[in-house]
């Protein structure tokens, strides 16, 4: 299945796949108007790493055999047979957060508005190209199947 | 080929995927002595608490059982198990047959001997009967006492004290949530509960109980404090639910014995879940591990192996995650170990920002962790210690609130960041 891949060696952590992230999944759809009026608006769903001359953004790898939907206590989490995403349902979620606990990549986290739920990449819903690699301006994020 | 489960929670779910997944056609038949389709039991103190409907405490989706072709047969207790005949026996006397069983009962609450206490209405909470018991109780509930400070006893005391019942906690250890927080962790998540108006006592437990008939009225503490109580919850522990291997012959310690195929001693027979002792990864030594991936992993394990395949359980050790009175807590592996012998032991306080963290080295590679408030990306620790990874070299970075991917060295981190989740 294709997945999302960083490349750190030309990241240059301007962090525009957070913000595109996160007007992909706001209420407008709009870069201006989620900014600026929506008090709501979600944290991104990836987020980068950046320490000295070195950046890369981190997300869900959505595991062939994913720790957070054996983890997930109330099915929230699942794996959908048919596109292979991981997908997580913000209604069944109680914020226990068993999967930030178990997910290796550190990709999920306690999300910072409303219900205290879990938020993590959902490769924008199965869209062809997820919003962080199609904004990213310096290909440092591919979508690719590498045959795994 | 039939394959029987006893059992509707998450061992026996995943045993039932488990099985279908390797095998389309045979029968399969699900045996539970509740009544429902299944639901997740942790969730049963959100239900109490008024934080998730019915809807939202059921596991699996209504047609879960017939999408897969799953016979069920739910409200019937099974009593015991003929492992010549290959039979299990129903309490109302009816048989069925298998070819492979799984039994993924869990466990059930273990009650101490506490003077007064038999005959009253005291309660226990390990089933949504149990929390729908308490509901019912609740409107003439002023002062309620929970017994037991582990992690059903926490969730317990904070859904009554969400609705405004004056709830004390009793904990016999020295601390609350002991197998699993060293001193300092425990001490802030009593601080939390404090904070929220609950009473909590460690070091303590019930001496006797005083009743007006059935109804509990007092409750008298081994320190000689004495207190009001018109409910008493009794949530001290959990004990593997056995019962239905009495006179079968199936091996059992303190939970039915499997190994790591999750076979009993009994051919085609398996167990997962809270009523199994397995392998702990860490620990070097099988134990119950009565955590939900534990159950699900086995269970999984299990419904494979009964298909015919030929699956090993994955590396399973203990974990915990919760939050009470707003503290996140969340804690890996051999959690409470202290520096000294084979143990190096990082602790990185902040009362300020009221976070904790303590990383568990044994040698090269993490062997346990503790993270309070600051629990995002934890399960990159979790990470490590499942794969064993050499951590020498980053060894300093760990003892981060930021520690991330970013502290590894470059091989390891593109290694891992390209190939976690994908199968070899």
């Amino acid at each position: 299945m294709k997945r999302i891949y960083a490349k750190e060696e030309v990241c240059i952590g301007c962090r525009l796949c957070e913000v595109h992230c996160i007007v992909q999944h706001s209420h407008s759809r709009n870069i201006i108007k989620a900014f600026r009026d929506e008090l709501d608006r979600p944290s991104p769903r990836l987020f980068v790493e950046e320490g000295d001359a070195l950046s890369f953004a981190v997300q869900c790898r959505h595991c062939d055999d994913a720790p957070c939907v054996a983890a997930c206590m109330t099915g929230a989490m699942q794996k959908d047979e048919k596109t292979g995403a991981v997908t997580h349902d913000a209604d069944r979620c109680v914020g226990c957060w068993m999967c930030v606990m178990v997910c290796p990549a550190g990709a999920i986290r306690r999300g910072t508005t409303g219900d205290k739920i879990a938020s993590k990449c959902d490769l924008c819903g199965g869209e062809s190209e997820p919003v962080c690699v199609a904004r990213c301006p310096n290909e440092a994020l591919v979508y690719e199947d590498r045959g795994e | 080929m039939k394959a029987v489960i006893i059992g509707n929670s998450v061992a026996g779910v995943a045993g039932a995927t488990g099985f279908r997944s390797a095998d389309a056609d045979s029968e399969i038949l699900m045996i539970s002595s509740e009544p429902y389709r299944a639901y997740s039991r942790p969730l049963i103190t959100y239900y109490l608490a008024g934080k998730v409907g019915e809807q939202q405490m059921y596991y699996c989706p209504a047609d879960f059982y017939e999408r897969r072709n799953i016979q069920t047969k739910f409200g019937a207790a099974a009593a015991s198990i003929d492992t010549q005949a290959r039979q299990v026996v129903l309490a109302d006397g009816d048989s069925v047959g298998y070819d492979r069983l799984l039994i993924a009962t869990g466990g059930a609450p273990y009650v101490p001997r506490i003077e007064g206490l038999d005959g009253t209405k005291y309660c226990t909470f390990t089933t949504w009967d149990d929390a729908r018991q308490v509901q019912e109780l609740l409107p003439n509930v002023r002062n309620a006492v929970v017994l037991g400070g582990g992690l059903i006893g926490l969730k317990v005391a904070e859904a009554l004290n969400t609705l405004h019942v004056r709830t004390t906690m009793i904990e016999l250890a020295d601390r609350i949530l002991s197998p699993a927080l060293d001193t300092r962790a425990s001490a802030m998540i009593k601080r939390a509960l404090e904070e929220t108006g609950i009473d909590v006592r460690t070091g303590d437990t019930i001496a006797s109980v005083e009743a007006r008939g059935t109804q509990v009225t007092r409750v008298n503490l081994r320190s000689g404090i004495s207190l009001a109580a018109d409910l008493l919850v009794v949530a001290v522990g959990v004990v593997p639910n056995v019962a239905v291997t009495a006179g079968s012959g199936i091996a059992v310690n303190r939970g039915i014995i499997i190994d790591d195929h999750c076979a009993t001693s009994a051919a085609g027979v398996y167990a997962a879940g809270d009523v199994a002792e397995g392998a702990d990864m860490l620990l070097g030594s099988p134990r119950v591990i009565p955590i939900w991936p534990a159950a699900y992993y086995q269970g999984r394990t299990a419904g494979l192996n009964m298909a015919g395949e030929d699956a090993v359980c994955p590396g399973i050790f203990g974990m915990n995650s919760v939050e009470v009175g707003g503290t996140c807590v969340v804690s890996v592996g051999l959690s409470t170990a202290e520096e000294g012998g084979e143990y190096e032991v990082m602790v990185s306080p902040d009362e300020r920002a009221n976070t904790y963290r303590k990383i568990v080295l044994k040698g090269d590679v993490i062997a346990g962790a503790i993270f309070v408030n600051t629990i995002d990306r934890s399960g990159i620790i979790t990470g490590l210690i499942r794969d064993r990874v050499d951590v020498r070299h980053f060894k300093d970075a760990l003892r981060r609130n930021d520690f991330g991917y970013i502290s590894l060295p470059r091989k390891l981190r593109k290694s891992r960041l390209q190939t976690l989740g994908v199968k070899q």
